[in-house]
């Protein structure tokens, strides 16, 4: 491994997996691990390529971590492969791997200090120690910890811990950072804020990160892709605009962003761009964009309309159009940016939809039990067959 | 939060009495009494050494029997290479045992640790399950084993490894042997606690970071264990060192240890004042570590505040 390499060399200047002739960094094929009765890892195939970054999300318990860990080196594979730069990692030991992981607990040595922490794989390559003080400074100065060189780790605040951990992880230049749940122990005050830090610090080195989170506002906003988990099965693969516009399966839409399902049946000729269908919630029908698989008529399936996307007009419009509901306001969340209306409809379903505080829309006459129509159009209406 | 309704001028040093008192009976009278007993010199009378103090004998009495103290005890434990000897072989097969301890400790106490958590309990019980027999009688049945016709000398002649019976019993093998299993629960024990409480995630962080298993071990689950083994050590290794059991059954009769010799003194030849001059070096001797291991655990305690 080349140390001598400064930071910054990577620097990209496209999203790789948008590239049909770039190489994969990592390859993993079918992928299965099982833990008794449990499949944590089911079937998992996916390319990582240099440089960027992959966030894994999912709710916990789904095997995001498990398959971290597995690309560490922590868990065997009980069938498939992880190859990386096309070699097959299955032989090596976690310490064989140039893959590092920054843990969720962080895992400090408590009796090093925090150049000791961050200089601890730098020693195990038999560097010079004026080669690893030299690297030690570069790190901290990278993640903004200067001055804590002779700080024990339990004399550091939740954010600086995170820094150290995040430096000592990035150390040895590996060519996959592996992050766990990298904001889970911050306060929600700094998160965003680190957030940034960490897709710039990304930028900067060139590494690869894979981060493990099941937090979707954070996977969308670090991420270059996201690799969502339900079950152990990896459902979607794609970039953030991707997953939120175009989720694979009710389960993705409910977890990525909130959204409204209205189970509808396919109706007439679904080879034009648009497609009706018919929802008893709604008497005018519903019109949707066609999505890419083939549809029959009569075929059941969900139309996906995000809240943003719901425009709410007080009083009840007279015809009953497509993609018009009626129904009453049972609950106002103001959220400062946004006001979020629960619209009860008179099929016995509730609505979510926000609008934007942008100062001309608020204050328009929408209090709770007021009657109000909510419309949005075909192009925001996605139909999802699974 | 208020305090409870006694005055705080009083309360608190009649709170601290009750331990100074228990102390003062049950360690300080004992070891005074024990301190002058080393002081005098033997006799041929009940009790077998002179001079005895008696408080209603008057002062010149008292001034004469204080003027007869002498520590010509000490001296003849410092010069008679006998209680050196038996000494240094003490401190010879007591910090051996320790060692022996520490190597069969630590893996012992790492592999309880990573069983899975419904099994710990049942294995904890297992380390301490020998205490349930007398202790002498399972140093007995150690003679069974190593004796001669004894078992061991049977096992490796069906092995074929050896034609002629090896000598176990009565050396300093045996000796070794004896202690390392009377204490094996107490290296395991605290060795146990120290190594359970450790984040098994920096053990892996370790591994991520390019340490094989041993540098691991090394570099990260020995140093942080320390406290553990410090005092896995301490509890093997005093009583070790004046051990008299082990040694009496199991040693011969050449390798002579400071406590049996400490018993012999007292039991065999009558002569108290020499064994209590013994047994106050030996409190003296094991002092400078104990004082020493408890400040430096102060110190850890106060920088993990």
């Amino acid at each position: 491994m080349d140390c001598e390499r400064p930071f910054g060399a990577g620097r990209r200047t496209l999203v790789p997996s948008a590239d049909p002739a770039a190489r994969p960094l990592i390859r993993i094929r079918n992928v299965e691990r099982r833990f008794g009765a449990v499949t944590a890892v089911d079937n998992v195939s996916l390319d990582l390529f240099s440089a960027e970054m992959f966030c894994l999300l999912g709710p916990s318990g789904c095997g995001k971590t498990t398959l971290l860990r597995m690309l560490a080196g922590f868990e065997p594979a009980d069938s498939g492969s992880i190859l990386l730069d096309d070699v097959d990692q299955a032989g090596f030991a976690p310490h064989q791997r140039q893959m590092n992981m920054m843990f969720q607990s962080y895992a400090l040595f408590p009796h090093l200090t925090v150049a000791g922490n961050i200089g601890f794989g730098l020693k195990q390559q038999g560097l010079a120690r004026a080669i690893i003080r030299a690297r030690v400074a570069e790190l901290m100065a990278l993640v903004q910890i200067d001055g804590l060189a002779d700080r024990k780790p339990h004399q550091l605040s939740g954010g600086q811990k995170q820094r150290v951990a995040l430096a000592r992880a990035l150390a040895r230049q590996p060519k996959v950072l592996l992050l766990d749940e990298p904001m889970a122990a911050l306060d929600a005050r700094i998160r965003s804020e680190t957030q940034r830090e960490l897709k710039q610090i990304q930028h900067r080195t060139g590494t690869t990160f894979v981060v493990v989170t099941h937090d979707q506002t954070e996977a969308m906003a670090m991420a270059d892709r996201i690799g969502v988990m339900q079950g152990g099965r990896l459902v979607q693969v794609g970039t953030p605009a991707d997953i939120y516009e175009r989720p694979a399966s009710r389960e993705v839409a409910r977890f990525v962003g909130n959204i409204n399902l209205f189970e509808a049946i396919v109706e007439g000729d679904p080879a034009a761009g648009e497609v009706a269908l018919a929802c008893p919630l709604i008497p005018g029908g519903l019109a949707a964009t066609r999505p890419a698989g083939p549809l029959a008529p009569g075929q059941p399936v969900a139309v996906a309309v995000r809240p943003e996307r719901m425009q709410v007009l007080p009083g009840r419009l007279a015809q009953a159009g497509t993609n018009v509901a009626h129904g009453t306001i049972s609950a106002i969340s103001y959220l400062g940016d946004l006001t979020v209306y629960s619209v009860a409809l008179a099929g016995g379903m509730t609505l979510s939809a926000s609008v934007v505080n942008d100062g001309r829309r608020t204050g328009q006459g929408l209090g709770r039990d007021t009657e109000v129509t909510v419309r949005f159009d075909p192009h925001s209406a996605m139909v999802l067959t699974v | 939060m208020k305090r409870a309704a006694c005055p705080p001028g009083w309360s608190r040093p009649l709170v601290a009495a009750i331990p100074a008192l228990w102390l003062a009976a049950l360690f300080l009278a004992p070891f005074a009494i024990v301190a002058k007993l080393s002081l005098s010199s033997p006799a041929t009378a009940q009790p077998p050494y002179t001079p005895v103090f008696d408080l209603f004998a008057g002062l010149v009495r008292l001034r004469a029997d204080i003027a007869a103290l002498t520590l010509a005890n000490f001296t003849t434990i410092v010069t008679d290479t006998l209680y050196v000897d038996a000494l240094l072989s003490s401190l010879r097969l007591a910090g051996v045992a320790t060692l022996v301890l520490l190597l069969i400790g630590y893996p012992a106490a790492m592999a309880l640790s990573r069983l899975p958590e419904r099994w710990k309990p049942l294995c904890l019980a297992l380390v301490i399950l020998p205490f349930w027999t007398s202790f002498l009688i399972r140093i007995y049945a150690w003679i069974g084993i190593l004796r001669p016709e004894g078992y061991l000398n049977g096992l490796l002649r069906w092995l074929g490894l050896i034609d002629e019976p090896v000598l176990f019993l009565n050396t300093d093998f045996a000796i070794l042997l004896g202690l390392v299993y009377a204490y094996l629960p107490f290296m395991v024990l605290p060795l146990f606690a120290a190594v359970d409480r450790l984040d098994p995630s920096l053990a892996e962080a370790a591994g991520d970071l390019g340490c094989p298993p041993w540098k691991t071990f090394w570099l990260v689950t020995l140093p942080l264990s320390l406290p553990g083994a410090g005092a896995g050590a301490l509890l093997v290794f005093i009583p070790s060192l004046g051990e008299i059991i082990v040694p009496d059954l199991l040693g011969g009769s050449d390798t002579l240890m400071i406590g049996r010799t400490l018993w012999l003194e007292f039991f065999s030849n009558r002569d108290w004042p020499l064994a209590s001059a013994l047994a106050i070096l030996l409190l003296l001797l094991l002092l400078p570590p104990i004082i020493l291991w408890r400040r430096l655990e102060t110190r850890r305690w106060s920088a993990a505040a």
